[in-house]
């Protein structure tokens, strides 16, 4: 049993371990001229659009709305991007309507407007084209699916109307697992999106679970005193380390404030407790191998989430 | 009399030789003595009160204070340790060293020091071995003589300021010694005392201050060292170093103020609990509740036993042993002190001398050097052996959790057995020169 002298020490030992660079990260950063803001009248949509506008004003970037409906576009589709284009001026963005370009599957059209258009982000609802109460919390639609494995952008999703529109980007969560290499670019897309006065954390969260199943399966070849609560942080505190000195070193240049918080849990829940606690913005990486945990807990992180989510 | 002073030295026995936890056998000392007082009718009612019981509540409520200033540097240092700002100052002075053994067993040396004056023994050793610990792997050298520096100059680091350690806190609070006359006589003799601790294991340990890397190979890994990891929470951060700035003002001028440590100690906690943002009850579990609990047992006992006449008996033969000479009553009480501390813990023989010492100064004595000299002695007589200490302990038992490497009875007897000697006649010596020369700080 681990004593608080033992949990002290861990938790300085992993602090001292986290120092131990091997290769600094460089958080380069993004430059944002055209964001693509599709839109499908849910309920979600407001918040996408302001959430839309507001980082393309701080970028001095254009938000281009599309309604990809799958089909041809009809004229009410083109009322009421009107309509968004409308409610994104009144935020202080710039905004121009996008005509669909080509008929075929939603994902394809959004696609080809990203691809046509040059867009770095892409803000849309989720489930896209369908309201949460008809699909299901449990559904993310084919076309966000679509999309997460195919958009060179990053998408982020409002999968719930959100609450904060007046203050977007206040905090933001830059959510890292053990796969900390993945969350480079969430960073960076988080330091993107933070306010210049706001708040950004980097949560990194050791999977409990991951590790109770490997200790399982290794039975007695592994040493269950090391798998504690206070161990398994000291390991991801290493593990994260390096993104959380670029981080604080940015953010210092920067004069946001930043705040590394080092947890053991189940990722998933506990970025979107931490997530609803502060109504922001969550920021996660993503992989294009769909059979990988980091692509599952991309998923879980949506799934779970109250909030808007950039998966970077 | 005997009934209580068997209760007294069988408790102190218990927690010397660790046959209970401390806390619990200062508790049940504190029972028993209770019980024992209540029996023999030693305990008159306090003043507004009928019960003879009460007095325990008196003998308590006397020594609150101390509770107060461990409750309050509790917290304080809890949030000051978890915003990183002493993780991030230890990594941008070991960068100085550009890895090199010897330069990194100097720093090494002035952290524990520094780090302990400013954070108590406890939480400062945990951040320098921890620090010694990784750096020593990076480096690929051999950790003991990192973690024996710490271990043995941690004690000193307790005698830089009144708060710097437990002990020194307690004795400074029953005396009433003023903050400023510390740096006057415990802070050179912490500096003079951990620069011997600090020659004499470079000499120990010579062969093993030396590196298998290039010096190329060294600057290199401890460049690579990115302090920037280790800031929790930059807000905090800066904010905890402003709390604790204006703690150590507060502690400095609370004579001045007409308050109490505690009020200081107690507001600088919570300051930094409201500021900083950290969950409460996360900070307030970070204080050693055994610690208090292991006091009030002391206090108890210690309160009986006074009531027995048998402390102010064992004050009179001090001075009748020492002929009535203040200087000789001063080496002796030094001496016991020293010898004491690395067998027992310091703390039950600095509670035990308080009322001591308040007795000879009702026989006319001057105090101040007896104060002084305890402070010295309970402090650093803790180096001669590997459980005399809690710095001690933490630094062997963190080498071994984290390096798998042993520093038996043998090895630390023999260097902090030689160390001490070496410290012990300096520090009889400069009680000496303050005595000889009167240069006692004047209240």
């Amino acid at each position: 049993m681990e004593t608080d002298d033992d949990n002290s020490l861990n938790a300085s030992m992993g602090s001292f371990e986290a120092a131990v660079v091997k290769s600094k990260i460089d958080l380069k950063p993004i430059q944002l001229e055209r964001v693509l803001l599709a839109v499908d009248r849910s309920n979600q949509d407001p918040s996408a659009i302001a959430l839309a506008a507001d980082v393309a004003k701080r970028s001095n970037a254009i938000v281009h709305v599309l309604f990809a409906e799958g089909t041809e576009q009809t004229q009410a589709a083109r009322d009421y991007v009107i309509e968004c284009v409308g409610r994104a001026k009144e935020r202080g963005a710039q905004a121009e309507p996008v005509e669909q370009l080509i008929v075929g599957e939603r994902h394809q059209q959004l696609l080809k407007a990203r691809e046509t258009l040059g867009a770095k982000l892409i803000v849309i609802s989720a489930p896209y084209g369908a309201e949460v109460n008809v699909t299901g919390d449990e559904s993310l639609s084919t076309t966000i699916d679509a999309l997460l494995a195919e958009s060179k952008s990053p998408l982020l999703i409002v999968r719930h109307p959100h609450e904060e529109l007046v203050e977007s980007f206040k905090e933001v969560i830059v959510a890292a697992t053990l796969h900390a290499k993945e969350a480079v670019d969430a960073a960076r897309w988080a330091l993107k999106l933070v306010e210049p006065s706001g708040q950004l954390t980097l949560l990194a969260v050791a999977d409990v679970d991951t590790v109770a199943e490997a200790a399982e399966l290794l039975g007695d070849q592994v040493d269950k005193s090391a798998l504690g609560e206070e161990a398994l942080k000291r390991a991801e505190l290493r593990a994260v380390g390096a993104l959380a000195a670029a981080i604080t070193k940015r953010t210092a240049e920067e004069g946001i404030n930043s705040t590394v918080d080092v947890r053991a849990g189940k990722p998933a829940l506990l970025i979107a407790q931490a997530a609803d606690a502060k109504h922001c913005v969550v920021c996660v990486g993503r992989t294009a191998d769909r059979t990988s945990p980091t692509w599952h807990h991309m998923l879980d992180v949506i799934l779970n989430a109250h909030h808007p989510v950039l998966v970077a | 009399m005997v009934a209580l002073g068997l209760i007294m030295v069988g408790t102190y026995a218990l927690i010397a030789f660790e046959v209970l936890h401390k806390s619990l056998a200062a508790m049940l000392g504190a029972i028993a003595a209770v019980i024992a007082a209540l029996a023999f009718g030693l305990f008159s009612p306090p003043p507004g009160s009928t019960r003879p019981f009460d007095h325990v509540h008196e003998i308590i409520g006397h020594e609150v204070g101390i509770i107060g200033v461990l409750v309050g540097t509790a917290i304080l240092v809890d949030v000051a340790s978890r915003s990183g700002l002493f993780h991030f100052i230890a990594v941008k002075i070991v960068k100085r060293t550009k890895g090199d053994p010897q330069q990194l067993f100097f720093f090494i040396t002035l952290l524990a020091v520094l780090f302990v004056a400013l954070l108590t023994i406890a939480p400062g050793t945990l951040i320098v071995v921890s620090l010694a610990l990784v750096v020593t792997k990076s480096l690929d050298l051999d950790p003991k003589p990192y973690i024996m520096t710490i271990a043995i100059c941690a004690n000193s680091g307790a005698l830089v300021t009144l708060a710097s350690g437990v002990c020194t806190l307690m004795l400074a609070t029953a005396s009433g010694l003023p903050y400023m006359a510390f740096f006057r006589v415990t802070t050179p003799m912490a500096f003079i005392s951990a620069g011997i601790a600090y020659l004499m294991l470079k000499r120990f340990y010579k062969a093993q201050l030396v590196s298998k890397m290039t010096a190329e190979e060294q600057a290199e890994v401890v460049a690579g060292f990115d302090e920037w990891a280790l800031v929790k929470d930059r807000r905090i951060f800066y904010r905890c170093a402003v709390i604790l700035g204006l703690t150590i003002v507060g502690f400095a001028l609370a004579g001045k103020m007409n308050v109490g440590l505690d009020m200081i100690a107690i507001t600088g906690g919570m300051a930094a609990l409201f500021l900083s943002g950290n969950d409460p009850e996360d900070a307030i579990k970070m204080v050693k509740w055994p610690v208090i609990l292991f006091f009030v047992g002391l206090f108890i006992i210690i309160g009986a036993v006074e009531a027995t006449g048998l402390l102010s008996s064992l004050a009179l033969w001090i001075v009748g042993l020492s002929g009535g000479s203040e200087l000789a009553t001063l080496m002796l009480m030094s001496v016991f002190a020293l010898l004491t501390s690395g067998v027992v813990d310091n703390i039950p023989i600095a509670a035990t001398f308080i009322p001591v010492i308040r007795t000879l100064g009702e026989q006319g004595i001057s105090v101040d050097p007896l104060w002084w000299s305890l402070i010295l002695a309970a402090n650093l007589g803790g180096n001669s052996t590997p459980v005399g200490s809690i710095s001690s302990v933490i630094a062997l038992s963190a080498l071994e959790k984290e390096r798998k490497i042993k520093i038996g009875w043998g090895e630390f007897l023999k260097y902090g057995g030689a160390i001490l000697a070496i410290q012990s006649t300096v520090i009889l010596g400069y009680l000496l020169l303050f005595s000889t020369l009167d240069l006692w700080p004047v209240r």
